[in-house]
């Protein structure tokens, strides 16, 4: 016996906890299976450009913390490198430094974030509560050279907006000798994890084209095993100078 | 920054007369072409073996109220190849029809989605163009010069009707220009102070 399905419609968001913010989809389900969704985006929406219309460049800076204020200075520093680009402006080395040194800072910052979410909505509770406490500490080297934990608007077009204390630097370093054994503990809670492998293992595959197709950049790019990295590419600040080694999906 | 200017020859013998403008400025290349031709352009810079711009990064639109042919819409590419970016740029007037590249790049249709509710500009050929940020019911583009700061609406919840609800933009203060020119002069307002002052003293 055959029974007659019907595929039915249903409105997600656009507030829902596993949103993680803003985001309505229209979907359409025939049981489990979304068959097509329909995202209406532009909720979380702030004008930024419109604003910066009538703002200078120091003016316009704060705006970009808050179009991603999980790593916020390194948007900052995307709006500082176009504005020096365009006005020909060569920043002192000290200042490149600091800028690399916090923008790495916001790179480990956000992908602690997007890991131990994932984790989370997968259904491990563990590795956020231990991957927010190391944001915690990022976010108070934040608080130290620019005063504030998130909206930090210390980079400036031609430098960043005052030194930093050399404490602050001592304390940086400290960590980056403790936190490698954070990321162990993470990975030996995640990595070979039945749950967690059952609920991520060949689920959202992506293939070069399509990563091409879709205009994918960074992380996602190098997902779909394209060696791709502006570090590398067309370094800026002192990338040039610094060794470093950047994994890229080798699967697919 | 050869290979630019390589690139900048290849591109202006391949497509001679399409091409009416090409420069290399804050090393990068720009290439201005007719709107008409835009699809062909596009499908060869993607194509061809030289340049293999395989991803479109961006549309952006601009707004030049007092041009003749309005609107520029820039077409940011880049060749992971070559490890070189392009803008290609085109003008138009305000009711010319823009045909879509979505054919040619998928992603092309969120932007051209986002082109459209910001500035207006309409796409031949486009799969679903509709409004992708901007509110529902929204009226006017947002990224014009003419459509003004504050906007024309504002949303809040009425206690009275239990819902939400649409009102003109009323501001409890106007909006301040922070843009001195020099910060000894101090805020117009002070200025506007002491000319009285001086106004006073004459009298």
């Amino acid at each position: 016996m055959t029974k007659k399905t019907k595929s039915m419609s249903l409105n997600f968001g656009p507030q829902h906890p596993a949103a993680h913010g803003v985001l309505r989809l229209i979907l359409e389900l025939d049981g489990e299976v979304v068959e097509k969704a329909d995202p209406h985006i532009g909720l979380l929406h702030r004008g930024t450009e419109k604003l910066i219309e009538q703002k200078t460049y120091t003016q316009a800076l704060p705006y970009f913390d808050r179009l991603d204020y999980v790593a916020p200075m390194n948007q900052e520093h995307a709006f500082a490198l176009a504005a020096e680009k365009l006005l020909k402006i060569d920043i002192p080395i000290r200042a490149k430094y600091i800028r690399v040194i916090f923008c790495e800072i916001g790179r480990i910052l956000s992908h602690i974030l997007n890991v131990t979410t994932q984790a989370l909505d997968v259904g491990a509770l563990t590795p956020s509560l231990w991957g927010f406490e190391e944001r915690e500490t990022l976010m108070t080297f934040y608080e130290r050279a620019s005063g504030s934990r998130l909206h930090a608007n210390y980079f400036r077009t031609g430098g960043v907006n005052q030194d930093i204390p050399l404490k602050l630097v001592e304390d940086i370093e400290k960590f980056c000798r403790t936190f490698p054994k954070i990321i162990d503990d993470l990975e030996g809670l995640l990595t070979d994890n039945r749950i967690f492998k059952q609920r991520n293992v060949e689920i959202g595959i992506v293939s070069k084209q399509e990563a091409l197709d879709h205009s994918f950049s960074g992380v996602m790019l190098r997902g779909s095993g394209i060696p791709w990295d502006l570090r590398k590419s067309q370094p800026y600040e002192i990338y040039k100078e610094l060794d470093f080694k950047i994994p890229i999906g080798k699967k697919w | 920054m050869e290979i630019l200017k390589k690139i900048e020859t290849k591109i202006n013998s391949e497509l001679t007369t399409k091409i009416k403008k090409s420069s290399v400025e804050f090393e990068e290349l720009m290439i201005e072409i007719d709107e008409k031709d835009l699809i062909e352009v596009i499908q060869f810079l993607k194509s061809d073996e030289n340049c293999k711009f395989r991803q479109l990064i961006d549309i952006a639109g601009v707004d030049y109220p007092e041009d003749e042919k309005r609107f520029n819409l820039v077409y940011l590419f880049l060749s992971h190849e070559n490890n070189i970016r392009l803008k290609l740029l085109i003008k138009f007037q305000i009711e010319q029809l823009i045909s879509s590249i979505t054919k040619i790049f998928p992603s092309a249709n969120w932007m051209e989605r986002e082109v459209f509710d910001m500035y207006g500009v309409k796409f031949k050929n486009h799969p679903d163009l509709r409004r992708i940020l901007t509110d529902y019911g929204f009226k006017g583009h947002p990224l014009r010069k003419d459509f003004p700061l504050t906007g024309f609406n504002e949303v809040r919840y009425s206690e009275k009707e239990k819902k939400v609800i649409y009102e003109p933009v009323k501001l409890e203060q106007n909006y301040r220009n922070f843009d001195f020119e020099s910060p000894w002069e101090g805020t117009n307002y002070i200025k506007e102070v002491k000319k009285s002052e001086k106004y006073d003293k004459k009298n």
